[in-house]
């Protein structure tokens, strides 16, 4: 029996030095593996399982706070969740003006999202911990984040 | 008689030390290096930009004034006071080095980007701090803003203040030769900014910034390479350097750069 779990074990260490999913990440069933390593388990786990999705159009009406249903819950995740939208080589060197915030919910967690348009940027703030991150300018990633609110 | 003798003695011998000792280096590295986004890169530039410094006062025989103003200390204020405090001869050199984020307002007529420290919240023109620093009269005026000069409405622009190796060892006699020819014996203002006005400016997440980086690769040929080396010629490597590393992550950064040679 021991032996098993040693067997066990190590294979999973072996699945990890592969560059295979852990347990969590499988439950999670990551699609930005970079933006995993860049925001940490707890920041993807709430964007990822959030069921409650405030936003807010900080240019105009700030008051005018927004609940999006299911469906745009599930394309924004859809959005950020993929690496392919965001550049992990380089950032500009611009103050952040935000355009658009969301504030996603998981339990007693909260990722606040800010979306620049001026910058083509995107600011996840979990905790005080902030990461901020230029789009990928080959995809309509802003157009689409903005389409969601109309 | 005989003390009126010592005393011209000893004050020629102080003279004479005096016109031996190199002129006076004032560098002053300000990074935002608290930033969330920059911050790490910003890092590395000051890191970058202490051991050039450090290089050029021993290859070129100055004597090093470093100020660092990182982290909490990378205020506006303190920033201000120093220029404002400083105080070169007419035989001096100083260093005006600034990474964090920066922007142009619509209204702006000049070309050049202010400068925002995140830990003030509010920016100061790069412009005005060149037109200070001229003033002051130096021998050689290096002013470099590694900072975005993206364009800002005036609305939505923060408070801003007025308005490869060679293979060659560094303590070759060439290259040191360069440095003193490039600090010691030429006169004029440089001024340069990471990008033109109306355009962004790039940093690695952690590698530091394009432009940074360029310009110290450009330092490092032209003391390395050249026989009469340049200032001119290092901005303008600085400049083509800074073009290619945009180009190979896809991006456009195009710095610019006026200069005076007296």
């Amino acid at each position: 029996m021991r032996h098993i779990i040693m067997l066990a074990l190590l294979l999973s260490g072996c699945s990890l030095e592969n560059g295979k999913n852990t347990p969590i990440e499988h439950s999670l069933q990551i699609k930005a593996p970079k933006l995993y390593k860049t925001l940490g388990q707890q920041a993807y786990e709430t964007i990822a399982l959030a069921e409650h999705v405030e936003s807010i159009d900080l240019n105009n009406n700030k008051s005018n706070k927004l609940v999006l249903t299911k469906e745009q819950i599930k394309d924004l995740k859809a959005l950020l969740l993929n690496d392919e939208n965001y550049n992990y080589e380089i950032v500009k060197k611009v103050v952040f003006l935000p355009s658009y915030q969301f504030k996603m919910f998981h339990h007693t967690h909260i990722v606040t999202v800010d979306v620049s348009l001026p910058s083509k940027q995107v600011k996840f703030d979990f905790e005080g911990n902030i990461v901020v991150l230029d789009d990928d300018a080959s995809n309509d990633k802003f157009n689409n984040l903005i389409n969601l609110l109309k | 008689m005989a003390l009126k003798r010592l005393f011209h003695y000893i004050w020629f011998v102080f003279i004479f030390v005096s016109t031996l000792e190199g002129a006076e280096f004032y560098a002053l590295l300000i990074g935002d290096t608290h930033d969330s986004s920059i911050g790490k890169s910003a890092k590395t530039d000051i890191k970058n930009m202490k051991k050039e410094v450090s290089k050029i006062a021993s290859n070129a025989g100055l004597n090093l004034h470093l100020t660092v103003y990182e982290g909490n200390d990378a205020t506006v204020e303190n920033v201000l006071n120093y220029i404002n405090n400083l105080n070169p001869g007419n035989d001096d050199v100083v260093l005006f080095y600034n990474t964090s984020h920066g922007y142009h307002k619509r209204s702006q007529k000049d070309p050049w980007p202010n400068i925002y420290l995140g830990h003030s919240k509010i920016g100061f023109n790069f412009e005005s701090v060149n037109n200070i620093l001229m003033n002051k009269n130096p021998r050689l005026l290096i002013s470099i803003a590694d900072a975005c000069n993206n364009t800002f409405e005036d609305h939505e622009a923060p408070q801003t203040l007025l308005e490869k190796r060679f293979g060659l060892a560094d303590d070759n006699k060439k290259v040191k030769q360069n440095y003193r020819t490039l600090f010691t014996k030429k006169r004029g203002v440089y001024i340069a900014s990471a990008s033109k006005a109306g355009e962004y400016s790039y940093s690695y997440l952690s590698r530091g910034s394009l432009f940074t980086l360029g310009f110290l690769d450009a330092i490092k040929s032209e003391t390395s390479k050249a026989s009469d080396p340049s200032w001119y010629t290092i901005m303008c490597n600085s400049v083509e350097n800074t073009k290619t590393r945009a180009i190979e992550v896809k991006a456009t950064q195009e710095p610019q750069f006026i200069y005076r040679e007296d």
